[in-house]
């Protein structure tokens, strides 16, 4: 079976062929039952406050999804505030390495 | 003590609720489904991020982009993208749900448009929403089939939010 990093590598390719307006993915290290990826995206709206919305997704084995993943999708904007310590990613997601 | 899966239900079931309501209403006032399809998309999103107590209630509560977060996230799981509908399908509900949120009160730049409220344009003319809102248009025009596709969609993600969100 792949490892996570193997998998958050080949979702994170997938994700990007699916919204070709995403410019950077993350994937946090240190977790070894999920995949968690940051995923910062011109497709979505800049308008309003930040917000960090994780959606939490099962694994499905006989589909090729061999572990969970949860996904943060930023704006630009959103991706920059992080940067800056304006906004906050989630407990556990501060090892952030990029994909691709 | 109500707990974050007694408010997700509440979520969920209030979701359902307005998407009755949707339908009951068919095409006879398309701006105030536009405001509908709003509510339904963000109750569905939030009763999701509710049950997976990934944020905190109050972030949730006060969210204006969890709609189009979550379905921008359930588009990249292929399995889903399959069952709720096809490339057409998704890429109709995705120009909604960020314009419907874009336009939404707490959003809406106040040169609008705007989802519920008349707005001023740039220009000083007066807009309102049943009359000036593209998206509202859009969803009450028979010739682009938009309001079907949109709520055969929302129906199966109600059918099968468990599934999705347990």
């Amino acid at each position: 079976m792949k490892s996570v990093p193997e998998f958050a590598e080949e979702l994170a390719k997938a994700h990007v062929e699916d919204d070709p307006k995403t410019t950077d993915v993350y994937f946090v290290e240190g977790v070894d039952n999920e995949v968690r990826l940051v995923e910062v995206s011109g497709s979505l709206g800049n308008a309003g406050p930040g917000e960090v919305l994780p959606f939490r997704f099962e694994a499905q084995p006989k589909e090729g999804v061999p572990y969970p993943s949860v996904v943060v999708l930023l704006s630009p904007a959103e991706w920059a505030a992080v940067k800056k310590g304006d906004l906050k990613l989630p407990p556990g997601w501060d090892k952030l390495k990029k994909v691709g | 003590m109500a707990t974050d899966r007694d408010w997700a239900t509440a979520f969920l079931e209030q979701a359902h609720a307005d998407l009755l309501g949707l339908k009951a209403m068919g095409s006879a006032s398309p701006s105030a489904a536009a405001m509908l399809w709003q509510m339904v998309f963000e109750k569905y999103a939030k009763a999701a991020l509710l049950r997976q107590r990934s944020v905190p209630r109050a972030t949730v509560t006060t969210s204006h982009k969890a709609a189009s977060r979550m379905l921008q996230s359930l588009r990249r799981q292929k399995t889903m993208f399959a069952a709720l509908g096809g490339a057409k399908v998704w890429e109709d509900v995705l120009w909604v749900i960020v314009a419907l949120e874009t336009a939404h009160p707490q959003l809406a730049p106040p040169e609008g448009p705007q989802l519920e409220y008349p707005w001023e344009n740039a220009h000083g003319d007066i807009q309102w929403p049943a009359r000036d809102l593209h998206v509202a248009r859009a969803l009450g025009d028979s010739r682009r089939g938009l309001a079907p596709r949109l709520l055969r969609f929302a129906e199966l993600l109600g059918q099968q939010f468990d599934g999705m969100f347990p």
